[in-house]
């Protein structure tokens, strides 16, 4: 997939601006606070339905306009697709896919990107919610149906939780157990497709681990959970819908006089986290800053490694800034396993932070304009 | 912004469901504008509408009298019960001419985060009517997401006690559409709620 023309109006510091891109690798250079990332905002928000910097739309309508349109056409072969969104500052999105109305999530199938970001050091060194959310992404484009049972899921938790907390310490209430109930089957159907996931996954990371780091460099990723015994979700042959109903179920019980007294949901793929390893020691405690950047950016790879391999094809890859963050070698070797992609789209400051194999058509921006 | 009254005709149309700032506007300037538009019919209609109009007794379904039209139509089945959330409901089953029982009005669906529980629902009413024996089924009709889910199981488990059958309506692919076209979740569902056409 690639991405042929971007045109935005009023989005973040773009009043008016229209790029069109080629395939292969493009270098987006301008100095801090231009607005080359708000340039490739625009087409992670189309692919994502959200920002990979902030949350909700405000912040992407530009400071005095009401709302802010973008257009992005993209090809996936032979076939040409426009993706348009007007984001209104009190109204919902509007989206339109090719001439036809669409819902929001529905971007989420129809453009795939797979970003590396500064912030990307967070999926080692942050907190799980950071780690979730980048099984969550990628899930999402994965299995169709991720997205709508975690969404469900979530809200099944914010009335679950509502209840707890107009119920506590009185557990008599005669709703809690449907609600537990609505939590299993959409909690282990979404714990179902994560592990899955991370199986699919495991071995793209050890392969791109080895890629950045070097071949004598092993890299391991689980998934864990407080309803199962370390090494559970790990094995071979995963868990089963029903065992891991089962699992979540029990560990509901056993929490339940906690959950009453604290009105919360203590168990659940909404507190589950990814335990990362290097050469076997957990990664988040034991790398040092270099093992990090090598994790994180491995773990961007991984996903788009299986992607590429996937039914949607190559996704479109985009390099945030991220090459100022990584030593020579790092770099080196990190253009040298993404320079297959169909289209890698680069921002940077300092053009020669930027490997040679990756300097393709150059395009300087200036103060939300397009040179 | 409008002088004085024509500014709080606009207000007062923006808070109606529906009719966003834009609407508002051009609505009230057709009311000003329109030559001949008679103003004064609208006003009295919306005036006796909030008189007249109250809930069913019964059912709870919309009604200018005690009971509803259709509670007091001899003509309907008398042994069926059909749940919904919203009286609104009752007007998209009953367009299908199809459905020839009663009804009943919830008032909504079960949302803890909207401090809706079974008690502010209409259903200790439900339990009332059903303890007249000629009824013989519940069919729930509650709204096919997370909030009418759980009410329908609700009801589906305080039900269970009763000699009576009760019955979720399906959900699915919709009719004269292509199946390419629907959306994964409600294909899944599609294949969850099949029968078997050959018995």
């Amino acid at each position: 997939m690639r991405i042929s023309k971007i045109d935005l109006t009023n989005f973040r510091n773009y009043e008016n601006a229209s790029l069109d891109l080629d395939p292969g690798f493009t270098v987006l250079l301008g100095k801090n606070g231009q607005g080359k990332t708000n340039l490739i905002e625009s087409v992670v928000w189309a692919s994502n339905a959200s920002s990979h910097r902030v949350s909700g739309t405000d912040p992407l309508i530009r400071v005095g306009a009401d709302e802010a349109v973008l257009r992005i056409q993209c090809r996936q072969g032979e076939r040409a697709l426009t993706i348009a969104a007007q984001l209104n500052r009190n109204k919902p999105t509007v989206v339109m896919i090719g001439s036809h109305p669409a819902k929001l999530k529905d971007l989420v199938a129809a453009i795939t990107t797979v970003v590396f970001a500064p912030e990307d050091l967070a999926l080692v060194k942050g907190d799980p919610a950071d780690r979730r959310n980048y099984l969550d992404v990628l899930a999402s484009k994965i299995f169709p149906n991720y997205l709508a049972t975690l969404t469900d899921y979530e809200r099944a938790i914010r009335q679950r939780n509502s209840l707890l907390k107009t119920i506590r310490g009185n557990s008599e209430n005669q709703t809690l157990d449907i609600w537990t109930e609505k939590i299993i089957s959409l909690g282990a159907k979404t714990i179902e497709y994560r592990l899955q996931l991370v199986k699919q996954l495991l071995p793209y990371l050890e392969q791109s681990y080895q890629n950045i780091a070097g071949d004598n460099h092993h890299a391991g990723i689980s998934y864990v959970s407080d309803i199962a015994d370390a090494g559970e979700f790990s094995r071979d042959d995963l868990p089963t819908l029903q065992e891991i109903s089962d699992l979540l179920s029990r560990a509901l019980t056993n929490k339940a006089a906690q959950e009453i007294e604290r009105g919360v949901t203590l168990a659940g793929p909404h507190r589950d986290d990814v335990f990362l390893s290097i050469n076997s020691l957990p990664a988040k405690t034991h790398s040092s800053h270099g093992e990090s950047w090598s994790m994180a950016i491995s773990l961007r790879l991984a996903a788009a490694k299986l992607l590429k391999d996937g039914p949607l094809g190559d996704p479109v890859l985009i390099l945030d800034d991220v090459f100022a963050e990584l030593d020579v070698s790092r770099r080196e070797r990190l253009a040298e396993a993404i320079k297959d992609f169909e289209q890698v789209l680069i921002t940077t400051a300092d053009p020669e932070d930027v490997p040679n194999v990756l300097r393709g058509t150059i395009v300087e921006i200036e103060t939300g304009r397009i040179k | 912004m409008y002088a004085g009254i024509v500014q709080e005709l606009i207000d007062e149309l923006g808070r109606l469901p529906g009719i966003g700032p834009k609407s508002a506007q051009r609505i009230a300037f057709h009311i000003v504008q329109t030559e001949g538009f008679e103003v004064s019919n609208l006003a009295r209609v919306l005036r006796e509408v909030k008189e007249r109009v109250k809930f069913c007794r019964n059912c709870g379904n919309i009604s200018e009298e005690d009971l509803c039209s259709i509670c007091v139509d001899p003509k309907r089945d008398t042994s069926k019960i059909c749940v919904v959330e919203e009286a609104k409901d009752v007007a998209a089953i009953e367009r299908t001419r199809q459905y020839r029982g009663l009804y009943h009005v919830l008032g909504g669906a079960i949302s803890p985060i909207d401090g809706i529980g079974p008690d502010q629902l209409r259903i200790k009413q439900l339990l009332e009517r059903l303890s007249d024996t000629s009824i013989e089924e519940v069919i729930i009709a509650t709204d096919p997401n997370l909030e009418g889910e759980a009410t329908a199981v609700f009801l589906s488990r305080t039900l269970s006690a009763l000699p009576i059958r009760v019955s979720r309506i399906a959900s699915g692919l919709p009719v004269g559409g292509d199946l390419e076209y629907a959306d994964e979740v409600t294909l899944g569902r599609a294949f969850e709620g099949r029968r078997t056409v050959n018995d």
